[in-house]
């Protein structure tokens, strides 16, 4: 205050339990001290406590295990903080290079372990970085927990790039696509919109939530004696389904010759996989796991995935439990020049929807898809409402619909076997080609890992599907899913968020890592070096993007000008990206181009024992396109 | 290798025009053609892309069938390329010629059998 401007943090010393309430105070407090004889103490340069440690009690009252960062200014107090006051545990600080890869890792560690890690990000630049990754959880209904810092008060920025890095409305950037913000303007402000956000995160419809961090709220000093009030979480029970609803769908179930359940985002917890066995198991009806989570076993006789598409044309009733699609799911669509629709459903086939989605449904972004024609809709959480579902059916159950229920899952059984032998046949053609078949790569890592407790984190798509065709998924944490909003550049740090999940249970965390994701942040592959997080990544490199490769053939083709200009822009070659080297580069063990098929097996034996001594490994696996 | 398959396009009929913009139709006698070469067909094949959905070696995917060693019927095949019925995008003449899909359905035909995965 040499000059004789008041220093607002040093006046609010005097009153700094209070003081956390903030604006009003600091304002009538300032006038009054421009006015007051100029007779300061000598300026106070330092503070044994501030704003950030009360946060860090929030943050850990919470019980947040990590939290994930690329550092910014706009949270340097926080940041501060949480390694030293915070002692850096619980949560630990995750080194992130990208926001991007600090909220896909919290997507990924949330669907593996069931609760959210945090994220910190700039409310500005470092939003911006994260938006594409906050929107994957949004459609993956994923709690994710975002705190950003910001400096709303503007005589409080520091001339230059606090202005360019302070926002109005910083949650504005993601609203229509996180589930709840807040600003708070004081330190119980905060405490309460903190403990708030998580309990909404986290009850179904989940979602990301964002919390701002002031930064005059973090940095301005507080007494040693303050003690912030943090209100006790409870988390909320799931939204059920209606009971007279639920019973009429267990009367529809059981009436039903063919009823068929087909499942997405349904099973969060082993709970949900094993309330689905009950009822699959209790009907002896086919089950159709579409993947957004671990719903149904691969090799249990009821799963007719392999044979979606025969298994509901002969349904006569569907019911869809966390359906992303239901309108996709029981109709096809043509992608010709004349766009067409037809349902795959025979005339009167019953449909059932069970699903919290349109709980927590917004206008803006279309991620709810076509609006489908059902006969009854149950508004709940469908792993809420699967054990109720259960019972109804279990009490319905007569000893003639015992017979008859029976020899259906003979039947199915027998389709189920059948189409696995199908799947054995076709993997092992193109078995010794090169570039690697998608097949052949797959088998090569079920057999490496098959006597492992293993964990798939990647999205199946792009390599056709076939580890869900081949190998055998039994537990919750064998498969999470994909990004949601297929938003590219999630599958790298999301499994390096499992992995990280997966660490403290010994798990072997794998994934199969399309070489266009690796490339929008590889810079966590750093991270999972750095934090010694144990992965294997096993590189599906076809060198392009190659479902816009195949939009592109498409659009060619219907000009009628042929394919041959399509890889430009498409494809990833020329140079070829020696992904070995680039992650050498970043501290991770890697091996390739692994071009021959006959080299992958002792290739997957070297880098899993890498894994095994708790590091990353990468190994790059020249592929076939899909 | 270079395998030569006759491919028999007079005998599947395969009229090599459009009867409007966009649409062909497959006639009986349209045309007689040469039989297909397996070897230009590999080319052809990865030439106009169809290994982007196929696979290179026509072994499948979840985005297009497996094509080989044993294909559909060739006016299937012919017709299935030309006017697809599903997603595929259609192959008008223009930018793949009747002698083309021969060499192509001699590839698909001349894929070796499957390797028998160990129990």
């Amino acid at each position: 205050m040499a000059d004789g401007r008041v220093d607002r943090r040093t006046f609010l010393k005097h009153t700094a339990g209070a003081a956390a309430g903030g604006a009003t105070l600091g304002g009538a407090a300032s006038a009054s001290a421009q006015t007051a004889p100029q007779q300061p103490d000598p300026e106070q340069l330092t503070t044994d406590r501030c704003g950030a440690d009360c946060m860090v009690d929030v943050l850990k009252a919470i019980g947040f295990d990590y939290i994930c960062a690329n550092p910014g200014s706009s949270f340097r107090a926080l940041h501060e903080s949480l390694v030293n006051y915070g002692g850096n545990s619980r949560p630990e600080l995750i080194t992130c290079c990208h926001e991007e890869s600090s909220v896909a890792m919290a997507h990924g560690f949330a669907k593996i372990e069931g609760k959210p890690i945090a994220v910190l990000a700039h409310g500005t630049v470092g939003l911006q970085h994260a938006a594409m990754a906050v929107y994957n959880a949004s459609c993956d209904r994923v709690p994710v927990y975002i705190i950003v810092g910001n400096t709303l008060d503007a005589t409080e920025r520091r001339p230059g790039v606090e202005w360019t890095h302070s926002v109005q409305d910083a949650a504005s950037l993601v609203r229509d696509f996180s589930k709840w913000d807040d600003t708070p303007i004081s330190l119980e402000h905060f405490a309460e919109s903190a403990v708030r956000a998580y309990a909404l995160a986290t009850t179904p419809p989940m979602g990301p939530v964002l919390i701002v961090a002031d930064s005059e709220l973090q940095e301005r000093p507080v007494e040693a004696a303050y003690k912030l009030r943090i209100p006790k979480l409870t988390s909320s029970a799931a939204p059920q389904g209606d009971l007279a609803a639920v019973q009429e769908v267990a009367k529809l179930l059981v009436a039903a010759t063919n009823p068929v359940i087909v499942a997405d985002r349904a099973a969060r917890t082993p709970a949900a996989l094993a309330s689905l066995v009950a009822l699959a198991e209790a009907l002896q009806a086919a089950v159709i796991d579409q993947g957004g989570r671990m719903n149904f076993p691969s090799r249990h006789p009821l799963n007719q995935s392999g044979q979606a598409r025969a298994t509901l044309a002969d349904a006569d009733l569907v019911v869809g439990l966390e359906l992303t699609d239901f309108w996709g799911t029981v109709n096809t669509y043509r992608d010709q020049l004349h766009r067409t629709a037809r349902s795959t459903l025979k005339s009167g086939a019953k449909t059932v929807s069970i699903s919290g989605r349109d709980l927590g449904i917004k206008a803006n972004y279309q991620d709810f898809q076509r609006f489908p024609e059902l006969d009854l809709t149950i508004a709940g959480d469908a792993e809420a409402t699967l054990p109720s579902l259960v019972e109804a059916v279990k009490r319905l159950v007569t000893a003639d619909r015992r017979r008859v229920f029976d020899e259906r899952g003979k039947q199915l059984g027998d389709a189920s076997r059948n189409a696995y032998e199908r799947a054995r046949r076709d993997a092992g053609y193109g078995w010794d080609a090169s570039p690697v078949t998608t097949a052949r790569l797959s088998i090569e890592l079920w057999e490496a890992i098959r006597n492992e407790d293993w964990s798939l984190a990647s999205y199946l798509n792009p390599v056709s599907g076939w580890p869900m065709r081949l190998w055998t998924f039994e537990k919750h944490y064998q498969f999470i899913g994909g990004s949601g909003g297929s938003g590219i550049g999630y599958t790298a740090p999301a499994s390096v968020g499992a992995a990280l999940a997966n660490k403290r249970h010994g798990r072997l965390t794998v994934t199969i890592q399309p070489d266009g994701d690796l490339m929008y942040a590889p810079g966590v592959l750093w991270t999972a070096a750095h934090h010694r997080i144990p992965l294997l990544m096993v590189m599906h490199n076809n060198r392009a993007y190659h479902q816009e490769l195949m939009h592109l053939q498409r659009m060619a083709n219907r000009h009628n000008r042929g394919v041959e200009r399509a890889h430009i822009g498409t494809t990833i070659t020329d140079p070829n990206i020696d992904y070995a080297k680039m992650a050498q580069g970043l501290g991770v063990y890697a091996e390739g181009p692994i071009e021959k098929p006959a080299d992958l097996g002792p290739a997957l034996k070297r880098a899993i024992a890498v894994v095994k001594r708790g590091e990353p490994a990468l190994l790059d696996v020249v592929t076939e396109p899909r | 290798m270079t395998r030569r398959i006759a491919v028999g396009i007079a005998a599947a009929a395969l009229l090599a025009g459009p009867a409007k913009a966009g649409h062909y139709v497959v006639t009986a006698g349209a045309q007689q053609a040469k039989p297909g070469d397996a070897e230009r067909g590999r080319e052809t094949f990865l030439r106009v892309g169809c290994y982007q959905c196929h696979g290179r070696q026509a072994q499948g995917a979840s985005t297009g069938p497996r094509l080989g060693p044993d294909p559909l019927p060739l006016a299937a095949f012919m017709r299935a390329v030309r006017t697809p019925r599903n997603e595929m995008p259609p192959y008008g003449v223009r930018i793949l010629s009747d002698a083309d899909l021969a060499d192509v359905y001699a590839f698909v035909t001349a894929r070796p059998r499957p390797h028998e995965l160990p129990r």
